[in-house]
């Protein structure tokens, strides 16, 4: 049971990463690399915030900046907003001139260089042996024990994956969303039509950096330690075939596709090396399999497992507010 | 002349656009009056398209000026132009695939700032009212261009005909002080054709100034009253239709020779 709790409280924790590559990937069509280091930064922001005052020892060698020993939630938020901050720093570099296969070579510069960065510079986030010793959140008022704990977390990491869907559901839905996906569907009409392409991908992409260092903070804190070893630039990869599976710009498909990719198939494979007598043939045939689904789902259904759905509007007739509007969202049908 | 007297709507001076060795628009002027219906006719190559371009901003200008309701708008950003009063419809129409029609229509009518993260959420009851408004103008332009049964397909579902009423439904709602329409009947039936064209008329009465770019001269006859003649990126004349078709220069370039079109 304790396997399904694990498995499922890290499932939750991908699932609120895929949406977030999903608003610059799929709302605004951009390929953003750097991804994965505003999870980190949200990873060691909220880990910098909630640790009290670095102390290094001969025992405890780490070191980091901050150290201001908030308590949980206002960290959680605080690590949100410096993803949002630092994905506004690299969007505006990346963003203003450049379109395309150019944004994802920027983006994976300014990604390779804060990895270098944080890792060798063992002041700021510990360098290479990263940051430990965090104290599981909130249970210094639950007193739960270990194994109600563990269920107390999956279900807080449930409750954060429904909270982000429902936020990006209605962002999505929104003028601003509109707006989004009229830029990625043709940015020269949208500009005509008076849109500021600039300022709407960077406020989206924004919005992906925070909710990506969101997912950070909450794995940091289900984790209780993170370190460069946990994140490299390959880990957006995963994130956005598990988009893709699932259907880019759906954020119901995201959270499937993220739920077959990177768990059902992890986890499955995981079961291989009982079946032979070759022990490591577990993560190899992950690859396989996850790589020849991708290929199988953009042959027959490129789409993803569910299509970016309609915005759909029920009233019946156009005259006067008789009826009260009722914007709501539909599956697209077919092709 | 009066009308000199008054103010013009659009002046362009010396407007020029090279791309490498092609003059695309070379020293281009005339100026546009308020709440007129002027032509802009060429042969292909002549640089009409090219001054939409320039005019609505998405592409900068080497040099000249576009002075635009008393303001220089040469070199700004679109979407600073289209929000200062200047809307323009696309050659080949350019509908957003994956939005619903009726978005499609919603995105052409100005968002005054509502559409930010923060309004998605508790939004003030103002920019609600302001949605509600901007959804029932949207529904009743799809119905008085024939899209309201359409309105919740992808717009990548239309006809060619149906784009084209589409494009311009866009502009309608955009309210624009002057609509610059690159060929809005280009390809489309003879019963569209009345259709935009009621709603050239339409835009007209709504106080609009346009700017007709279009091959069909018994179209510019009929609805415009001024016509300006372009050849090789330059403005050869100005004129009635009438006018135009007794000017060598402008028989030679365009409307082949003395036989009239």
């Amino acid at each position: 049971m304790a396997y399904f709790v694990t498995v499922g409280t890290i499932g939750a924790i991908t699932a609120i990463l895929c949406l977030g590559v999903n608003i610059s990937w799929g709302w605004a069509g951009q390929i953003d690399l750097a991804y994965y280091a505003y999870v980190a930064i949200g990873a060691y922001g909220a880990m910098v915030l909630e640790l009290p005052k670095a102390h290094p020892t001969a025992t405890t060698p780490s070191s980091y900046v901050l150290g201001l020993h908030w308590p949980f939630l206002p960290s959680l938020v605080g690590a949100t907003a410096f993803g949002g901050a630092a994905a506004l720093i690299v969007g505006a570099i990346a963003l203003r001139r450049l379109r395309g296969d150019y944004i994802a070579i920027i983006t994976a510069c300014a990604a390779l260089m804060l990895t270098s960065v944080l890792s060798q510079d063992d002041r700021l986030v510990g360098g290479y042996i990263g940051i430990y010793g965090l104290t599981q959140p909130l249970n210094s008022v639950l007193k739960l024990g270990p194994t109600g704990y563990s269920y107390f977390y999956l279900g807080l990491c449930l409750v954060a994956l429904l909270l982000v869907y429902l936020v990006l559901e209605r962002i999505y839905r929104s003028p601003f969303g509109r707006s989004l996906r009229a830029v990625r569907e043709n940015d020269l009409a949208a500009a005509a039509f008076g849109r500021n392409l600039y300022s709407l991908r960077l406020r989206a992409y924004a919005l992906g950096g925070a909710v990506g260092a969101f997912g950070g903070a909450l794995f940091a804190n289900y984790l209780l330690a993170w370190s460069p070893t946990a994140w490299n630039i390959l880990e957006v990869v995963l994130l956005m075939s598990g988009v893709m599976v699932g259907g880019r710009a759906n954020s119901r498909g995201v959270i499937i596709g993220s739920v077959i990719v990177l768990s059902i198939i992890p986890e499955v494979t995981r079961l291989f090396p009982l079946l032979t007598s070759n022990s490591t043939i577990g993560p190899s045939a992950a690859v396989i399999i996850g790589a020849s689904g991708i290929i199988v789902m953009l042959r027959f259904r490129p789409g993803g497992i569910l299509k970016e759905r309609k915005v759909v509007d029920h009233s019946q007739t156009a005259s006067l507010n008789a009826t009260s509007p009722t914007l709501t969202v539909a599956e697209r049908s077919n092709g | 002349m009066a009308e000199a007297q008054v103010p013009a709507l659009l002046e362009v001076r010396g407007l020029r656009k090279h791309y490498g060795g092609v003059k695309a628009v070379d020293g281009c002027e005339f100026s546009v009056l308020r709440g007129e219906l002027i032509g802009l006719i060429g042969p292909n190559g002549a640089g009409k398209s090219t001054v939409i371009e320039l005019l609505s901003g998405l592409v900068k200008p080497d040099a000249g000026t576009v002075t635009f309701d008393g303001r220089e708008i040469q070199g700004r950003p679109p979407h600073k132009i289209f929000a200062s009063g200047l809307a323009r419809c696309f050659q080949l129409a350019k509908e957003w695939p994956l939005l619903s029609v009726l978005e499609n229509l919603l995105i052409a009518i100005p968002p005054d700032g509502s559409d930010t993260i923060r309004h998605a959420f508790g939004s003030p009851r103002r920019s609600r009212a302001a949605e509600r408004a901007a959804r029932e103008r949207a529904l009743s332009a799809a119905e008085q261009y024939r899209l309201y049964p359409l309105r919740n397909e992808y717009a990548y579902t239309l006809s060619g005909g149906q784009k084209r009423l589409l494009e311009f439904a866009r502009i309608a709602l955009a309210q624009p002080k002057l609509a610059l329409l690159d060929e809005p009947m280009a390809g489309v039936n003879p019963v569209l054709q009345t259709q935009i064209e009621g709603g050239i008329r339409s835009l007209l009465a709504g106080g609009s100034t346009v700017i007709l770019v279009e091959h069909n001269l018994g179209f510019v006859e009929s609805l415009c009253d001024r016509v300006i003649v372009m050849v090789a990126g330059r403005v050869a004349a100005v004129g009635s239709m009438a006018e135009l078709r007794e000017n060598t220069v402008v028989q030679d370039a365009y409307l082949g020779g003395t036989s009239v079109a």
